[in-house]
This record gives structure tokens, C-alpha cells and sequence, in this order.
């Protein structure tokens, strides 16, 4: 793991960001991102792929595409690389509706897309399957401390893992898409995501870190990599994918992005930052 | 419900299925390697196929089903059973 550890006895896992992406989309955008989730040129989306997908699935997919048109980046770079999806929360409005045709009508009435389309590792197959990637690609997390579960097991990954680079791809709904029985979730809910394209560290432009404070031996946080997270929901809307959509987009990273990855850990960081001013104003 | 109407009824169940229109399928075309369906949207076919037309049809059945006229022969006489049976 890239690991090491500071005078400060903290410890810091590392990689670096190759090209990141952010988008939104309410329930109200997400008929016309389904159909058109953005260009990329030299390649075919599979027409029918985010068809039956689930609105997280799409916005990470369309938060992939945004990085690589932004970076400038071709789909064969990705060719051999992994891809890690985090969303919090998916297929809460798909799982409503099954639930009710389940107790209306049986298990005849429920659509078999439920399980690949509106699962966990719904968002990471997608973008898989339409990015043409022989890579890993797996769903973690899946409830309120997603981000976090996504940014751990990610870095943890890219030093274990045999993929070249890997895609980490965070959505969350804000506020939460808690649907009634017809699916329908609050018109106001807005869906982020953030698509981050990580290698393992090795002095790029930008560079991602997380600062997990060390603890002694024996005490009860003595197992650094997965600590718990708060349950309060203020603290879990600060530490969203929306508040790093928007610190990824403001370009103002001389501040730390968040210091609230591990409440229970409460010097937790995690930071983003360019080797240089002249390599970020190369970059924008 | 003669093949004419059926063969307009399917058609609309694999419009909303695939989400796309077709102005026209003929009995020659095939599911999956020209109007793309995976095994999971064929279920899901056939669950609304079941629904709506109130038949029954096993999974056997389901695998000897590649073309369009296929499929409308296998409802078709799934139909005409019906209807003897009643």
C-alpha cells in the first residue's frame, strides 16, 4: 500500500489523479443525460446501455466522459485499468417500485433488470462494459459512508492490484432519493458525481492524498484503514461527493478538501493538490 | 388475436422494452444479433409477454427462440392452446 509514515506518526496513502470529472443532474436532467450522457469521440456507447440504468449509474457514467473530454484523454488509455464505484444508496427508487409489484402481483411482476441494473456494482459494470475495459470492476460502500469506503479501498487497490491505473467513481444523491412507493423520490433531490482516473504515485501534475492520524497499538481506532464514520446526517452532506464536486471544480485546493473522511478520526484529510502553479495553469 | 395483431402487439412490448421504435421487424430478424437483446432483456420480454397475453411459457421453449418469427410462432401457439383449452 502506498503508505509512509511521517514525523508526526501519521499515516498517508497517496496516488496520483490522471484526469478527473464532476457532473449533476436532478431527476428533471436525467431523461436527457440517459440518452446523450456526452461525446467521445472515436468511440460507440452501446446504445442501449443506460436504458434501464439507475440514475447514479448514469451521472458516474457521464462524470467518466466529462474527465476524459476534459483531459483529453482516449478511451484505449483505460484499455487494461479497473474500475471502483462507490454510489450511496442505488437502486432505492427501482427497489420501491419491485417491492410494490412484488406484494401486488408476485415475483412474476418484477423486472429481471433489477439486479444488474440497480445493484452495487450496477455503476462500476457500466462503465466497464461501455468503455470496453478488461479490468477489475467492483462496487463498495453502498450506504452513508460510501465516499469514504470508495477513496480507502481505492488507494488500498491501486498498490495491490495489477491494474495500471483505476477509475474511482463517487455519486450520491442530495438530499437523499427517498422515493415513495411509486418510485418518486423529492423533485428537488440532485444526483454528483465525481469520476477520479488514479495511478499509484509517481510525481504527476495532480496529486491526491489521505491523512489518516496515527493511533498506539491497542487503542480502539488502532486499525487505521477503515475507521468508523459519523451517523449524524449533517456531517455525512458535508462529507459528500457534492462538497468535492465542488472543491474539485473551484480549483481552490490550497485548503485540504475535507477533514471530516473519518469523524471518528477527526484529523482525517483528504487533500488535492498540483505539483506546481505551472503544471496546474498547464492542466486548466 | 390473428399474427397480424400479435406480430403489432409484440412490437410495441419490445418498443418499451429496448426503449427504441422500429418501423419494422420482420419474421427473418434476429434478437439478439440484430436488435441487440441480451438474455436478461428476453426474460423481461417474455415476463411481459406472459402478463399481458396471459400464457405460459418455460424456459426450454425460451432457448429454441432466436428470430422474430420465432417468438410469434411460440406465442401464437401458445395462444391457440389456450383458447382449445377454454
Amino acid at each position: 500500500m502506498n503508505f509512509c509514515a511521517t514525523t508526526t506518526a501519521r499515516v498517508v496513502l497517496a496516488s496520483d489523479v490522471v484526469a478527473f470529472g464532476v457532473e449533476r443532474a436532478s431527476l428533471a436532467d436525467l431523461p436527457r443525460l440517459r440518452q446523450a450522457p456526452g461525446p467521445l469521440a472515436g468511440w460507440e456507447i452501446p446504445k442501449r446501455l443506460l436504458h434501464r440504468a439507475d440514475g447514479q449509474t448514469v451521472v458516474g457514467f457521464a462524470a467518466v466522459l466529462n474527465a476524459m473530454n476534459r483531459w483529453g484523454m482516449p478511451v484505449a488509455h483505460f484499455e487494461e485499468w479497473g474500475v471502483l464505484a462507490a454510489p450511496q444508496y442505488p437502486g432505492r427508487s427501482a427497489s420501491a417500485v419491485a417491492l410494490r409489484k412484488f406484494i401486488k402481483s408476485g415475483v412474476a411482476a418484477i423486472m429481471p433488470h433489477i439486479i444488474p441494473q440497480h445493484s452495487l456494482h450496477s455503476l462500476s459494470g457500466a462503465i466497464s462494459v461501455a468503455l470496453g475495459m478488461r479490468g477489475p470492476n467492483f462496487g463498495v460502500g453502498g450506504g452513508r459512508a460510501a465516499m469514504a469506503e470508495g477513496l480507502f479501498a481505492a488507494l488500498s487497490f491501486l498498490d495491490d492490484g495489477p491494474t495500471p491505473g483505476l477509475w474511482l467513481v463517487l455519486t450520491q444523491w442530495v438530499p437523499e432519493l427517498a422515493p415513495d412507493t411509486s418510485g418518486d423520490g423529492p423533485d428537488e433531490s440532485v444526483c454528483h458525481a465525481v469520476a477520479l482516473a488514479l495511478v499509484s504515485p509517481r510525481g504527476g501534475d495532480l496529486q491526491m492524498k489521505v491523512t489518516v492520524p496515527g493511533v498506539a497499538p491497542g487503542h480502539p481506532h488502532a486499525r487505521p484503514a477503515f475507521p468508523r464514520l459519523a451517523r449524524d446526517e449533517d456531517s455525512c452532506e458535508l462529507a459528500g461527493v457534492a462538497a468535492l464536486g465542488k472543491h474539485l471544480d473551484s480549483g481552490q485546493w490550497s485548503a485540504p478538501a475535507a477533514r471530516w473522511l473519518c469523524p471518528s478520526l477527526p484529523d482525517c484529510e483528504l487533500e488535492f493538490h498540483f505539483a506546481s502553479e505551472a503544471r496546474k495553469q498547464r492542466a486548466a | 388475436m390473428d399474427r397480424g395483431e400479435l406480430a403489432r402487439t409484440l412490437l410495441e412490448m419490445l418498443e418499451q422494452e429496448t426503449g427504441e421504435q422500429y418501423q419494422h421487424l420482420d419474421d427473418q430478424v434476429d434478437l439478439r444479433q440484430e436488435l441487440n437483446l441480451d438474455s436478461v432483456d428476453l426474460v423481461s420480454l417474455l415476463l411481459q409477454i406472459e402478463t399481458r397475453l396471459n400464457v405460459k411459457v418455460n424456459s426450454t421453449e425460451v432457448e429454441r427462440v432466436e428470430r422474430v418469427g420465432d417468438l410469434l410462432d411460440l406465442v401464437e401457439a401458445k395462444l391457440e392452446s389456450a383458447s382449445q383449452a377454454a
